[in-house]
């Protein structure tokens, strides 16, 4: 695309990136009326110098007194030239003084919170950044009792330090970049240099060189356009709220990824076996740890199949039933108008709009939503012979022990599962069920995280992924 | 590949099912059954009523025709005969589940207060036994 200006031209290529002349006119054009541009054009005797920033990202206050003022202070018989040099070297009081090579450098600066300075066509960016930001505070999903409190901020800077608390080492790098033709963002890849697979970082800058979009600011888009199209419901990245888990991972290997805007931390490669291990864990001894991941397991088999399962014997295999169970199970069925699929369903949906109504409500009214929901219709349901008390039990078991796996992403796929298993289990009975779980483990066993298969822990026969090790007897 | 092993299970699961589906809630789970010879009648006796024929296929039908819903069989832990052919005959008839225990008997009881009974005592021959013995006795005669 081609923009013609008063005296000269600018480009912007399909990347998203400018290249034209560095000048006050052609800055003035790509941005046009926005209302948060600061131009400041300052009279140094003959010379004219322009001053940028974007409001909001700068300190205004630390750009008049450790930019503006000095480069008024320092005016002397001097070429534009030699104020350049002056401002670089020697008159403005700032860490950060980088030189811009071309357009596209200028406007990225600015963007990123820098103020740059015009003498003539060479630009001066200096570091100003507002100190307004959330700091950090302790995590709202990844709670743990004996844990840190500090979660990821959406600044990536804020959390780059984070991490370097968490690990002062000299083999913790950042790979940095900027992605997304219109958003800008800055990405991190934090990796430490000799622990990480050197491949897994070449795989992942490969991938944001040639990731191609306009913007990188929903989680969404950071796990699909990092892990490539998707057609599974199962995250193949997993994210933490919590900096020591964040760096507990890159000590066993992962490779981490840092989004500016996005409160969490992405680690890859991952597993079913990393996925169901909590950030406890390691705040607990081996021997408890070990105990909850196996129950975990448990939880999390008994919430994929106990409503296929149920349906599965209700409808099909009755005699599986001991007939004590299948009288309570016949007894509660008796004046319920819907067959036992659909109350299976009914109640399965209710509960994913119900969890879905507490995510998006504020938590005061989120919990009394839950009160509402779970205990009143559910009750009045049940006493109004709408739905049997025994498929009102199996789903909320279900849904409780769907609430012990720890990955949420993975939590959601298995919800989505669950509700397919149900199906299957109504259309087939066990033989369903069991078609259904061949499908899952297949799905499953086709799953790659950056090229480790999903089910490694299991794969290769191996407890790691599955217990938690003495830390004494865990590798580097 | 994975893809015609899914079709292929698929397939199956909509045209080949072989199992029955049930409206649980008319279910009338029987737990104890009993059958006593009365002359040339045969008398079905069970938590789901009575039925009367002059074979045990004909009783257990006329038991099914009475009862307020579905005679289910399969829960069946006891089964209580006056003789053993009759006994045969019902094992062989496929209605009962293997693993019922098979006890014998001259008059008809109470069927709740006959398995509680029964449950406490239990019996080594089960109706797996008995189809198991006339088969091995067809393929000797074979």
């Amino acid at each position: 695309m081609l923009f013609w200006g008063e005296a000269m031209a600018y480009e912007r290529l399909e990347d998203g990136s400018y290249v034209g002349e560095i000048s006050d006119s052609v800055i003035c054009e790509i941005f046009g009326d926005t209302g948060d541009l600061n131009r400041r054009v300052l009279k140094l005797g003959s010379h004219t110098l322009y001053i940028y920033s974007i409001d909001g990202l700068v300190s205004i206050g630390d750009i008049s007194r450790f930019v503006i003022k000095p480069l008024m202070q320092d005016t002397e018989g001097a070429t534009v030239g030699e104020l350049y040099q002056r401002a670089l070297h020697r008159t403005v009081y700032n860490t950060v003084a980088k030189p811009c090579k071309d357009l596209d450098q200028v406007l990225l600066m600015l963007l990123n919170g820098f103020c740059v300075v015009l003498f003539g066509d060479q630009a001066l960016a200096f570091e100003d950044k507002t100190p307004e930001k959330r700091s950090p505070s302790p995590p709202e999903v990844e709670n743990t009792v004996k844990g840190p409190k500090d979660a990821f901020t959406e600044t990536s800077r804020t959390n780059t330090s984070l991490l370097r608390r968490h690990l002062r080492s000299p083999a913790l790098h950042f790979y940095e970049t900027v992605v997304g033709t219109e958003s800008k963002t800055n990405v991190s890849v934090a990796y430490i240099e000799g622990i990480t697979d050197p491949k897994l970082l070449e795989r992942m800058k490969h991938r944001l060189q040639h990731m191609q979009t306009d913007g990188l600011v929903t989680p969404s888009a950071v796990e699909e356009l990092v892990t490539g199209s998707r057609k599974t419901a199962f995250p193949l990245l997993q994210f933490t709220e919590r900096t020591d888990r964040f760096a507990q991972a890159l000590l066993d290997g992962k490779l981490g990824l840092l989004v500016d805007g996005l409160p969490l931390g992405y680690l890859m490669p991952v597993d079913v076996g990393f996925f169901m291990t909590s950030a406890e864990d390691r705040g607990k001894d081996f021997l408890s740890a070990s105990w909850m991941r196996i129950l975990r397991y448990g939880a999390m088999l008994v919430s994929l199949f106990l409503p296929a399962v149920y349906v599965a014997m209700v409808v099909f295999h009755p005699a599986m039933l001991p007939t004590g169970l299948l009288q309570s199970v016949i007894e509660a069925k008796k004046n319920v108008p819907f067959p036992t699929i659909l109350e299976v369903l009914g109640l399965l949906i209710a509960f994913e709009l119900l969890q879905e109504a507490s995510v998006s409500l504020p938590q005061s009214i989120g919990q009394s939503l839950s009160i509402i929901g779970g205990l009143v219709v559910g009750s009045a349901a049940v006493e109004a012979k709408i739905i049997s008390p025994t498929a009102l039990i199996v789903v909320a078991v279900a849904g409780i022990c769907g609430f012990t796996v720890p990955g949420r992403g993975f939590a959601d796929a298995l919800r989505l599962w669950r509700t397919g298993l149900a199906i299957m289990g109504a259309i087939g009975g066990l033989y369903g069920v069991t078609v259904g779980a061949l499908c899952l483990l297949i799905h499953l066993a086709g799953l790659q995280s950056f090229e480790e298969p999903y089910l490694s822990p299991f794969a290769k026969l191996s407890v790691k992924g599955i217990l938690r090790k003495p830390l004494r007897s865990q590798k580097k | 590949m994975k893809c015609w092993i899914l079709a292929a299970l698929i397939l199956v699961l909509f045209y080949g099912n072989p199992f029955q589906k049930y409206d649980t809630e008319k279910l009338l789970p029987i737990r104890c059954v009993q059958a006593y010879r009365q002359g040339s009648q045969i008398h079905i006796f069970s938590e789901a009523g009575e039925g009367y024929g002059s074979s045990w296929e004909e009783a257990v039908e006329d038991l099914r025709n009475k009862a307020s819903g579905e005679v289910f069989f399969d829960t069946a832990e006891q089964a209580v005969f006056s003789d053993p052919l009759l006994a045969m005959e019902a094992a062989m008839s496929g209605d009962l589940r293997p693993a019922a225990e098979v006890f014998f008997r001259k008059e008809a009881e109470d069927p709740e207060t006959l398995h509680a009974y029964l449950s406490q005592h239990g019996s080594k021959l089960k109706i797996a036994d008995i189809t198991k013995g006339r088969k091995e006795r067809e393929s000797n005669r074979e």
